[in-house]
């Protein structure tokens, strides 16, 4: 078999997954919308177009996600510049929890802003208290970690000598940063502002949580529409035209990406963080890591100290009645089974992300050969760029779409998963691959092909090759990945909203189903409930960065 | 033995070897020399396996490999860069080959600690390769090709990231090693003292075709053309030497001599160890010639000198 063949037959794995467990239900969508019944019919567009309560929503989508996305950049660039260019002490540790944020599952950061915001709370007393804000505060929190590390990892390898030379040649600080460091960072900026923008837009369960019934997204929107009004029609047009808006994102993210690369000359990170100087030097990095400190751990211990609030004072009584709480009408599970389910879930979508991600990330790793016709090599070259974009949507478009379209295509035959209890995994394992694909790729192109050469001519079969030299190098690489994919999988929301039936409830669901309950006792279980998911993703993700630790490895 | 005939290799429309005839008998050893980019490592590779020919082919003992995957081969290939294992230690990679071949872990140790003693690296055992200097890489990756004993040892380059001083050593310990072990050796180079000093026989390669192949006193004293002679250090080329025809001469074979036949003015002066090379542009020729002058008195630039040829150290060049 040709090297090539043997590419093939490996992309037929992931390619298929995506193909049957995302491209089919989003085609699902695209029919229900526009061609119901099997005739075009463009009136549930129309309606969204002209509806003004449906315009509104589409309006306030993009605004709340440009005004976090230029609240993220603002208060992410001196994070970037801490973290990439000041040697302070404590930098790694510094850098590890600025990851935190974006790991949590969206119910916990609901719920810890639900309690900074909510009546009586803390920002409440500073007229901040209106649902728009939080939302924003909470967008801001959750994708701080975006721009942290994306300017972050671009800033630390600039090199500082060029600076230094502006600075010599009589430009002032700022004029420095303005016309040196930040044209340089450009690509990074436009990178980061695209991803944040998206994940703003697109995003969900905070807006879901903090919003309360008055504030609705284009995501909300079809959650209601489809929950609520049984509107699966109008559903559907909403996501045809949120996953326009979506590739249109990430298509000018793919440019500004693309960018990058061309004309920077990148120096080893090592060598650009420096040492503040003098009282100025350390009083404006103290306040860079304030600043940092104060964004991400003020909402988690928010949390934390309102689920162990009691009317009596301090005590565990909501962990407690949590545990000791059964299946009822409005929860559907008792709690202790939610979490076995989310913890089942998770250990089953983190098996099938990897098996799926580590097959899709030996064939984009493969360089195509330098032998052959050059036309063959452009074509193979294309072929990957292809696959790499297919295999990416998922992390991309909404997880909204995605847990609507499994329940509208995987309801039936030939594919009836209705009651399987793989949905809900499938469906995980769907928005995890991607980031699986993410960790392994760089790693896997890292290694130098002569090493697998050497192993060849000293006997080793393509195979044993694989396992000798390909695999222990990759297998932190690996590890990072399954735990990425187990934190996404404990902490999903959009789609298991869509698709959980009351027996395969999840932990971020039945939080969801405590916040929707009157009374303070079911508030202070939904947060001691969301401390114990915030424990366990957090967990998870320390335990990958202490081993991603001393490894190259890009957002 | 090894055979390649009419070997072509193509990466697109570049054509890296171009109709190559090679042989290799049992215990020789073969040095492909030529300059860097002449197609050297696309030959090893081609003859590994490692890169599939356009034509011509590769066969050990009358068998065409065509179709034989490169594991399959029992070639082993020592790269120019070493392609060591990181993540193994330096016990560990000597040892691959012999685990490949069925050999279990503790007879694979113990053999490897053998070829690495024969290296001089006895006590590497469990050293980080990464840790390792050029030299010592070096060794691990020469005794990580020996160990599983392959019926051909290719190596590139082998000492070309060394310095000077243990090119030299190394390049003797090379050719005593292949001698003791009986080993068929082919390896390429692009320095010509190497290639002498390790390798029974000379193939001389540029732009991918082999231009000439013999016994390395044969490539140093009879290059059959102006390339050829040029790579073997004859920096002059005479339209008219002293036997009639082309002639190619080695800096050695001019002198400065006040009745010589030659008129020119020199340029430059460099001290060279044991003598000064003189560059001196002379009248009917394109390209400076290069004198070596022994004497402590080396004429300064500017002046006019006059050069003579020695005939017994001129080569008569094949018209090409």
């Amino acid at each position: 078999m040709t090297p090539t063949r043997r590419a093939l037959l490996l992309a037929v794995v992931p390619a298929s997954f995506v193909a049957v467990f995302f491209a089919y239900p989003v085609a699902a969508i695209v029919g229900r919308g526009l061609v119901p019944g099997g005739h075009p019919d463009l009136s549930a567009l129309g309606r969204v177009v002209t509806d003004p309560r449906l315009r509104g929503i589409a309006w306030f989508t993009v605004a709340q996600a440009a005004l976090s996305t230029a609240l993220t950049l603002v208060l992410g660039l001196p994070g970037a510049h801490l973290l990439a260019r000041v040697d302070v002490p404590g930098r790694s540790v510094l850098r590890a929890l600025v990851v935190v944020p974006f790991v949590l599952p969206t119910m916990v950061v609901g719920t810890a802003f639900r309690s900074l915001f909510g009546p009586g709370a803390p920002m409440a007393a500073l007229g901040l208290g209106s649902g728009a804000w939080a939302i924003v505060a909470a967008h801001v929190f959750f994708n701080h970690a975006v721009v942290v590390r994306t300017v972050g990892g671009l800033w630390a390898h600039l090199d500082p000598r060029q600076e230094e030379a502006a600075r010599t040649l009589g430009a002032g600080r700022i004029r420095t940063f303005c016309s040196v460091t930040l044209p340089q960072l450009r690509p990074a900026i436009v990178s980061a502002a695209s991803i944040v923008f998206l994940f703003c837009f697109t995003s969900f369960g905070i807006v879901l949580v903090l919003g309360g019934p008055r504030i609705s997204t284009l995501e909300t929107e079809i959650y209601r529409q489809t929950a609520e009004l049984l509107n699966l029609r109008v559903a559907a047009a909403l996501s045809v035209v949120q996953l326009v808006a979506v590739v249109a994102v990430l298509a000018v993210g793919r440019r500004a990406r693309g960018r990058r690369e061309v004309t920077l000359a990148l120096q080893p990170a090592r060598r650009t963080a420096r040492r503040p100087r003098g009282i100025v030097g350390w009083a404006t990095t103290g306040a860079q890591a304030v600043l940092v400190l104060a964004l991400v751990v003020t909402p988690l211990v928010a949390l934390v100290a309102r689920s162990v609030q009691t009317p009596k004072g301090l005590g565990w009584d909501h962990y407690r009645a949590l545990a000791g709480r059964g299946a009822s009408s409005i929860l559907f599970a008792s709690p202790a089974a939610a979490l076995a389910a989310s913890l089942r879930n998770a250990v089953a979508a983190t098996a099938v992300a990897v098996a799926v991600g580590g097959l899709a990330a030996a064939v984009l790793a493969r360089r195509p050969g330098a032998a052959g016709e050059p036309a063959a090599r452009r074509r193979g070259r294309a072929g990957l760029a292809a696959l790499d974009t297919f295999l990416m949507l998922p992390l991309g478009v909404s997880a909204v779409t995605v847990g609507f379209g499994f329940l509208i295509a995987l309801d039936r035959p030939p594919l009836d998963l209705r009651t399987s209890a793989a949905l809900i995994p499938l469906a995980h394992a769907l928005v995890a691959t991607p980031l699986v694909v993410r960790a392994l790729v760089p790693v896997l192109e890292s290694i130098d092909p002569h090493l697998r050469e050497a192993a060849g001519t000293l006997g080793a079969s393509p195979l044993r090759v694989w396992r000798e030299v390909d695999l222990p190098i990759v297998a932190r690489a690996l590890l990072v990945g399954a735990g990425l994919a187990f934190a996404v999988s404990l902490g999903e929301f959009g789609a298991t909203l869509f698709i959980a039936r009351p027996d395969t409830v999840t932990l971020p669901v039945l939080i969801f189903r405590l916040l929707s309950q009157p009374g303070p006792e079911a508030f202070g279980q939904a947060m001691a409930a969301s401390s114990i998911l915030m424990v366990l993703t957090a967990g998870a993700m320390l335990l990958v960065e202490r081993i991603r630790v001393g490894e190259v490895g890009a957002f | 033995m090894l055979e390649v005939r009419g070997l072509t290799v193509r990466f697109g429309s570049t054509t890296a070897l171009d109709g190559v005839d090679l042989e290799v008998a049992a215990g020789e050893t073969l040095a492909v020399l030529g300059p860097s980019g002449g197609g050297k490592s696309t030959l090893l590779r081609a003859v590994a396996g490692l890169e599939v020919p356009y034509a011509g082919t590769v066969s050990w003992d009358g068998y065409d490999l065509a179709g034989v995957a490169p594991h399959r081969r029992r070639f082993g290939l020592m790269f120019q860069d070493h392609a060591l294992f990181p993540h193994r230690d330096v016990l560990a990679n000597v040892a691959f080959g012999l685990r490949m071949q069925g050999v279990g872990r503790g007879e694979a140790a113990r053999r490897a600690r053998g070829v690495l003693a024969l290296v001089g690296l006895d006590g590497f055992d469990h050293r980080d390769v990464r840790s390792l200097s050029g030299g010592e890489q070096q060794r691990v990756a020469l005794a990580r090709a020996l160990a599983p004993a392959p019926r051909l040892l290719m190596l590139d380059e082998p000492l070309g990231s060394l310095d000077r001083r243990l090119r030299e050593d190394l390049a003797g310990e090379l050719r005593r090693l292949f001698s003791a072990l009986g080993t068929t050796a082919l390896f390429v180079t692009h320095d010509h003292a190497e290639a002498f000093t390790v390798a029974d026989r000379v193939a001389v390669i540029d732009r991918g075709e082999v231009v000439q192949t013999g016994p390395p006193s044969e490539i140093w004293n009879h290059p059959v053309d102006e390339r050829t002679a040029r790579f073997v250090g004859f920096d002059n080329i005479l339209d008219a030497g002293p036997h009639g025809g082309r002639a190619a001469v080695r800096p050695e074979g001019l002198r400065i001599d006040a009745g010589g036949p030659i008129s020119g003015v020199v340029e430059s002066c460099t001290f060279r160890r044991d003598h000064f090379l003189v560059r001196v542009k002379a009248a009917g020729f394109e390209e400076p010639l290069s004198v070596a002058v022994p004497g402590p008195d080396p004429p300064a630039p500017g002046e006019a000198v006059r050069i003579s040829v020695d005939p017994s150290r001129a080569v008569a060049l094949d018209p090409s």
